[in-house]
């Protein structure tokens, strides 16, 4: 049997929802966890010693001089880093931080001086990341395929469809229709558009694509009578750094 | 030995980031600290300007644990401001939704967090083959949990269905069905967790406050904020003898409940509110001879497991209701106005406080969060001030591990500690 690549799970600042969403695989996980070898996972309670890992898996977002350190330093050890979720692949909802008004920014800013960089930030703007898997939280039955090709060496491509396909394709009434907002169009899907399913609009958790119009669909959001406001505070729920989550 | 230092790092098998730092000098505890080492996240300013349809989604953000109840809390306060009386069928679904989030929430932190310090393995991963099956055990009451949020809220994680006043989708009848079978097959689970987890219950007492929601149900969403001292005040007024403070060497809160520590979580529940139990329940104390009320933090480990039991049947119960009952309800209508609103539940580890202010729009202009976790801190420090002590004949590395049980029986969740802090350092 060929040797087990060495796999190290690292959480940032997030709600560990991610991590939790990976125990969803049950029978899976056991499956994968005989392929590989999991030498650190503070959740779980391994917190082996490792000089190099095949592959790290990476959730939260970096919000501490501290943790900007520890992400460089995985990335170093690691030879594929994978960002799971949106808090390290957008910035995500801690994120919400980095455009709250000078008011409200005066009253945290006490503590931010002792623990906290100036803004949060996803991975990619710390360190090159080889794969982005999406959403808040991650799908694991896409987190499962994701690891399996991982595991065999291939990098993971990209779903590059807007949430409409699958919305669609789940016969949903476009929110559009009923005037209200929805970010469906310029988001990534691949998630089976379970948010609309539910009877709530696409938030756009899984990052907006590199295609889509964002132009366009921001008018069209007006036009269902969105203030600027909460047209602002929709776009930053998960895009405060304005990234685009592939 | 009567003089050790241990400082245990990145504490593993809790949800969140925290540290152990204790100083013992001559069999007398000098200094000991929980420090909570989580980066805060600024919810409760985050959230500031908001809409109060928007905050829901958002709080829930706070713990992937127990995302379900920050949603239901904050719901719960914007009501109350709205004066939105919601429907039985509401109620229900509600209540059914936190049983769901007891079960998965309580099975992973007992099969997953607590169970390998007692067969003597590192985690889960180590499990011999024979072992294997706790796990399945584990991974199959959490699943009863995930299924009943997926089709009763959407979603396993980051519940999408609760509306002010109700639900924007609700289950099928064959969902219903299909529950009601997953938690009828689920009892034999139950019970052998109840009797897996009553051997484990090591020796240690120490007097102090429970704090729970107290009701003639055993209810997570309804009663009155009790203490075992016999104070019971209304859901509205918690801030009369619920206090927090800061720690400078935390980076979350502490509280104390008529000035002095105290626990809440399932240990609290059943303290406080056990003869509101089903009679399974009740018996399965009885058979295991488990002694109740109990000064025990460890005993919180096995109240989990009575409480999986106590959520099975009692979800049972709630599906039969909403079978016979299911009615298509659109959620109630209201009207957004100002004020200030509090929300009380009992989340998987414990009461669990929102308190929101709007303004005529709906905006929130202030927010405050209160978390299990940071109710518990207080009290863990206290404990271990009196259980070091006792400890100190062992060698080093087994005093570390019988603190970190204590420390994990409290099931801390530190991404919901560390949710804000308002700092004054000092």
């Amino acid at each position: 049997m060929a040797k087990k690549l060495k796999v190290g799970v690292f959480s940032f600042s997030c709600c560990e929802g991610c991590q939790l969403e990976m125990f969803q695989m049950e029978g899976e996980i056991l499956d994968l966890f005989g392929e590989i070898n999991l030498v650190n996972s503070r959740l779980i309670g391994k917190r082996g010693k490792f000089n190099e890992l095949d592959i790290a898996i990476v959730e939260g977002s970096i919000i501490s001089a501290k943790e900007k350190k520890e992400l460089k330093e995985i990335r170093e050890k690691a030879k594929f880093l994978m960002a799971i979720g949106a808090c390290a692949v957008t910035g995500g909802v801690p994120g919400v931080r980095n455009n709250i008004s000078p008011s409200i920014k005066k009253k945290i800013r006490g503590q931010m001086k002792k623990h906290h960089l100036e803004k949060v930030h996803n991975l990619a703007e710390i360190v090159k990341v080889d794969y982005n898997l999406k959403g808040c939280p991650i799908n694991y039955k896409e987190f499962v395929v994701v690891m399996n090709q991982i595991v065999r060496g291939i990098t993971p491509k990209d779903v590059d469809i807007p949430v409409c396909v699958e919305c669609k394709h789940n016969e949903n009434l476009c929110l559009y229709k009923k005037n209200k907002a929805c970010l469906g169009p310029i988001t990534f899907g691949g998630c089976d558009s379970v948010c609309i399913n539910e009877g709530f609009m696409c938030n756009g958790c899984r990052g907006f694509r590199p295609d889509g119009n964002l132009k366009t669909t921001l008018k069209r959001i007006k036009r269902t009578g969105m203030d600027e406001k909460d047209l602002r505070i929709l776009l930053d729920s998960f895009h405060s750094l304005g990234a685009r989550g592939g | 030995m009567h003089s050790c230092d241990i400082s245990l790092n990145n504490i593993t098998k809790i949800e969140g980031h925290a540290h152990l730092n204790l100083k013992v000098r001559r069999g007398k505890v000098r200094k000991v600290q929980f420090i909570v080492s989580e980066n805060n996240r600024f919810f409760e300013k985050m959230v500031l300007g908001k809409s109060y349809e928007d905050v829901p989604s958002m709080v829930g953000r706070i713990c992937g644990f127990c995302s379900t109840a920050h949603i239901v809390t904050a719901f719960e306060a914007f009501e109350k401001v709205f004066k939105v009386e919601n429907t039985i069928q509401t109620g229900l679904l509600r209540e059914l939704l936190y049983h769901g989030m007891n079960l998965k929430s309580h099975a992973l932190h007992l099969y997953m967090l607590v169970l390998p310090d007692y067969l003597g393995k590192e985690s889960v991963l180590e499990f011999s083959k024979s072992q294997h099956e706790l796990i399945h055990q584990g991974l199959r009451l959490k699943k009863v949990g995930t299924e009943i949020l997926r089709l009763a809220g959407g979603r396993a994680y980051h519940t999408l269905r609760l509306r002010v006043g109700g639900f924007s989708k609700l289950p099928t009848m064959e969902e219903l069905d299909y529950l009601y079978d997953l938690l009828e097959k689920a009892k034999k689970d139950a019970n052998e967790c109840i009797s897996l987890f009553s051997k484990y219950l090591p020796k240690f007492e120490r007097k102090t406050e429970y704090v729970a929601l107290i009701g003639t149900d055993y209810c997570f969403l309804c009663g009155t904020i009790g203490s075992s001292n016999g104070i019971c005040v209304a859901e509205e007024d918690y801030l009369k003898h619920l206090k927090e403070f800061v720690v400078p060497y935390s980076t979350a809160k502490i509280a104390e409940f008529a000035g002095k520590e105290y626990m809440v979580g399932a240990l609290a529940r059943i303290n406080l509110n056990g003869k509101a139990m089903k009679k399974e329940v009740k018996n399965k104390i009885k058979e295991f001879k488990l002694k109740f009320p109990n000064e025990s933090p460890f005993y919180n480990n096995i109240s989990q497991a009575l409480e999986i039991l106590q959520s099975i049947l009692a979800s049972q119960e709630i599906i039969d209701e909403l079978r016979s009952r299911l009615r298509n309800e659109k959620p109630v209508k209201f009207k957004v106005r100002a004020g200030t609103g509090v929300g009380v539940t009992e989340a998987p580890r414990g009461t669990l406080y929102h308190q929101y202010s709007l303004n005529s729009s709906g905006r929130v202009t202030d927010a405050s969060i209160v978390v299990p976790t940071n109710q518990n801190n207080h009290n863990i420090e206290e404990d271990i001030r009196v259980y070091a002590p006792q400890l100190l004949k062992l060698p080093k590395p087994k005093i570390e591990l019988e603190l970190e049980k204590l420390i994990r029986a409290y099931d801390p969740c530190i991404s919901c500690a560390t949710h804000f802090l308002k700092v004054k350092w000092e």
